[in-house]
């Protein structure tokens, strides 16, 4: 456990001391700074009930569309594809310390630090507070919830790109596809009568976001759904990496 | 032997893969079991979700049921100047039906059409419920359906064009019309609304037409040919009525009002004299007199712009504070009548509470019919076109309406269903209940210039802006 605490603290100072990664954040801020500002001053409807604040930001909005799905394979790239391109991660693989270990901690490390974006956004709805705003805050702490659940999806499944190679594109690239087919396949078919249908409402994240966290219901399947998925798409970034040993 | 390494590499890759896929799939699978799955409500009102009550009757409803919603703004009164009526509604909406089809348990198949639906399922979807505009929700069973529209379902204030003031969400009763609705469905069998009089040359019409309305909300709707067969019936509707009745079901019919049975009937100019004058006889006791002739009334005031065959009545000539009108009036909507005779409050034995529904304006004279003559005599002035009478302790419901134009034609049943549906409800003693209202909280917010420029300030460049100065830091110090 020890050896699991010492990897993670690594990933995390790898984190933050990589220059990158704080243009990242800078961009997240800057956007969903735009974002938030654009809807306080130019949407009339939010003017007219901050009700809708939250329903906008994290259920339809731009952040569901555009920044959720491409900010987390950036963070996550670097995971394995760089350590990959480096030559850090056959040594990684073979220091006395589980293979899951490694991709749990990786992975963990980068839902942490997807925690600081978050608390961008969060200090975004601190600042209206403080301009005297009445804010709900039960939706808008559902909404930040189902985003950030979201966003630990996204995490995982940027990791399992990452997984892939050394090749940076293709682990951001692929990582970013994944997470749009993730929301637009759903969509594509909703309307389906048959099985295609079925399974599309079942897995319709902005649905999820939008008629569930955004308006201030926690619903268990939407919960179940976001963590199984993240979940399964670590467990195949693990077997990416270990299944090389499997044959000799 | 490195492409057999390969090929058993990638089998075993997809293998485990694939365990992991059909896991995670077991997973959902057991979460999405209605029995499993619940919902936390985090707002502050804590009304985010459908109550027991709505829930227990959803769980009720037969297998095969849909609510199929329309998310369309069809009022631009309440979309003007920037109005959260609809937006906030329609999220409202969008989050209750996913509850409904959570406590459904499987029952209920929830559809949303809004303006990103693909054009081809709103289509059909309104081809196949004969959609009209202001219905929001249709909720159907494979035998029946429930229709609510906007008005049943939202409470919104009008908006000031004076003063700019937008349209606001006043109140919603989305769980408490949701579970009427649900529980009229699951209902052994649907209230059969009987149909006697009409004009036997437009009765196919009114068949296909007001029937359609009917079944849309939830009731039975049938001619009753023999006074037997009204014996079956719940509300006795007459459309009209060009002929006098046969003798037992006259007799049927004075039989059905003295065991105070609900009763809607609707008398126009063209009605016969000899039938009127019996009708006036049956309802002396309740102190409703049907007057003679056709009432006519300026248009918007103007002299010399007549209106007698068609009579329009704005909402405020409808009985705000009667169940039949009170949708109406409250949302601000009118009705069209055609063919008007008077329908007056008359001495009655005392025992009945009486209301005027709707009225013209002080301006109506009534003429003789059909020569549209003005009749010596005849007198001037506000004309009520609709009563209802119950007793005191609310049964003997019997509502009387001075047109028939309501219950016929695609055209008027669009104009008047609010009224034609809202009357059958209260007959039926299924009117609105006010005590299902819940407040909606409404948060108006506005920046002023300088606050707006502070916040834009500290959350575009001041937020950012430190962390691409940490960024730098960064940057320097690893590079030293």
């Amino acid at each position: 456990m020890r050896a699991f605490f010492a990897l993670w603290r690594r990933e995390v100072h790898g984190l933050l001391v990589a220059p990158f990664v704080y243009l990242l954040l800078g961009f997240w801020f800057l956007l969903n700074g735009l974002m938030f500002t654009y809807l306080l001053t130019y949407e009339r409807e939010v003017q007219q009930d901050l009700g809708l604040l939250a329903p906008y930001l994290f259920g339809s909005g731009l952040l569901v569309w555009l920044l959720l799905p491409t900010f987390p394979p950036l963070l996550t790239l670097r995971l394995l594809a760089e350590e990959r391109r480096i030559g850090t991660l056959e040594p990684l693989l073979t220091a006395p310390i589980g293979d899951a270990a490694v991709v749990i901690a990786k992975y963990l490390a980068a839902c942490v630090f997807f925690l600081i974006f978050w608390g961008g956004v969060a200090a975004l709805f601190l600042l209206l507070a403080a301009f005297g705003a009445p804010l709900p805050w039960g939706t808008v702490a559902a909404g930040m919830c189902g985003a950030l659940l979201c966003s630990l999806l996204f995490l995982a499944t940027g990791l399992w790109a990452s997984s892939w190679g050394g090749n940076l594109l293709l682990a951001a690239g692929g990582g970013a596809a994944l997470n749009y087919l993730l929301l637009f396949l759903p969509v594509l078919f909703e309307h389906d009568e048959g099985w295609l249908g079925a399974v599309a409402r079942a897995a319709h994240i902005p649905n999820m976001l939008d008629r569930g966290f955004s308006a201030g219901l926690i619903d268990s399947y939407a919960v179940t759904y976001f963590l199984a998925l993240a979940a399964l798409f670590v467990y195949l970034a693990w077997v990416r990496l270990v299944s090389r040993r499997w044959v000799p | 032997m490195i492409a057999g390494r390969r090929l058993r590499l990638g089998l075993l890759t997809l293998a485990a893969g694939l365990a992991g896929v059909v896991l995670a799939g077991v997973a959902l699978q057991t979460a999405a079991h209605p029995g499993l799955r619940r919902r936390w409500d985090w707002t502050a009102e804590g009304s985010a979700g459908l109550g027991a009550r709505t829930a227990a009757a959803l769980r009720e409803l037969p297998e095969g049921s849909r609510a199929t919603v329309f998310l369309f703004p069809d009022d631009p009164r309440l979309s003007w100047n920037g109005s959260a009526v609809y937006p906030k509604a329609f999220a409202r909406l969008r989050s209750l039906l996913v509850d409904a089809a959570v406590h459904a348990r499987g029952r209920l198949q929830v559809e949303v059409l809004d303006g990103a639906s693909p054009l081809v399922a709103v289509e059909r979807a309104r081809t196949r419920l004969a959609h009209q505009a202001g219905e929001v929700l249709v909720l159907e069973t494979p035998a029946r359906r429930q229709v609510l529209r906007f008005e049943q379902l939202f409470v919104a204030s009008q908006p000031d064009p004076r003063t700019g003031a937008p349209a606001r969400l006043l109140e919603e009763r989305v769980d408490d019309a949701l579970g009427d609705a649900a529980l009229q469905l699951g209902r052994d069998r649907a209230p059969k609304v009987g149909l006697l009089g009409g004009a036997p040359e437009s009765r196919d019409q009114a068949a296909r037409e007001l029937f359609e309305v009917l079944r849309a909300e939830g009731f039975a709707p049938g001619w009753v040919e023999t006074a037997e067969s009204l014996r079956d019936q719940d509300l006795l509707l007459f459309p009209g009525q060009p002929l006098p009745l046969a003798p037992s079901l006259a007799q049927a019919v004075e039989d059905w009002l003295s065991a105070d049975r609900p009763l809607l009937l609707a008398l126009g100019a063209p009605a016969p004299d000899g039938v009127v004058a019996a009708w006036n006889l049956r309802l002396a006791e309740l102190g409703v007199v049907i007057g003679a002739g056709m009432v006519c009334q300026p248009v918007a005031g103007q002299i010399g712009l007549n209106r007698c065959v068609i009579l329009e009545i704005p909402a405020h000539s409808l009985q705000a504070a009667h169940p039949a009108t009170r949708a109406l009036a409250e949302s601000g909507r009118g009705v069209v009548l055609r063919l008007a005779r008077p329908v007056r409050l008359g001495a009655g034995g005392g025992g009945h509470l009486r209301t005027e529904l709707l009225w013209t304006t002080q301006d109506a004279w009534i003429d003789r019919y059909p020569d549209a003559v003005f009749a010596p005599g005849a007198e001037r002035g506000l004309t009520t076109l609709g009563v209802a009478a119950e007793r005191l302790d609310g049964s003997g419901r019997v509502l009387v309406l001075g047109s028939t134009s309501a219950f016929y034609g695609a055209l008027d049943l669009a104009l008047d269903r609010d009224l034609v549906v809202a009357s059958v409800r209260w007959l039926l003693g299924d009117e609105d209940r006010a005590a299902g209202l819940v407040g909606v909280q409404s948060l108006p917010f506005r920046l002023d210039a300088s606050a707006a420029a502070r916040l834009s300030n500290l959350a575009v460049l001041a937020l950012p802006g430190v962390i691409f100065l940490l960024g730098l830091i960064v940057f320097v110090r690893r590079r030293r």
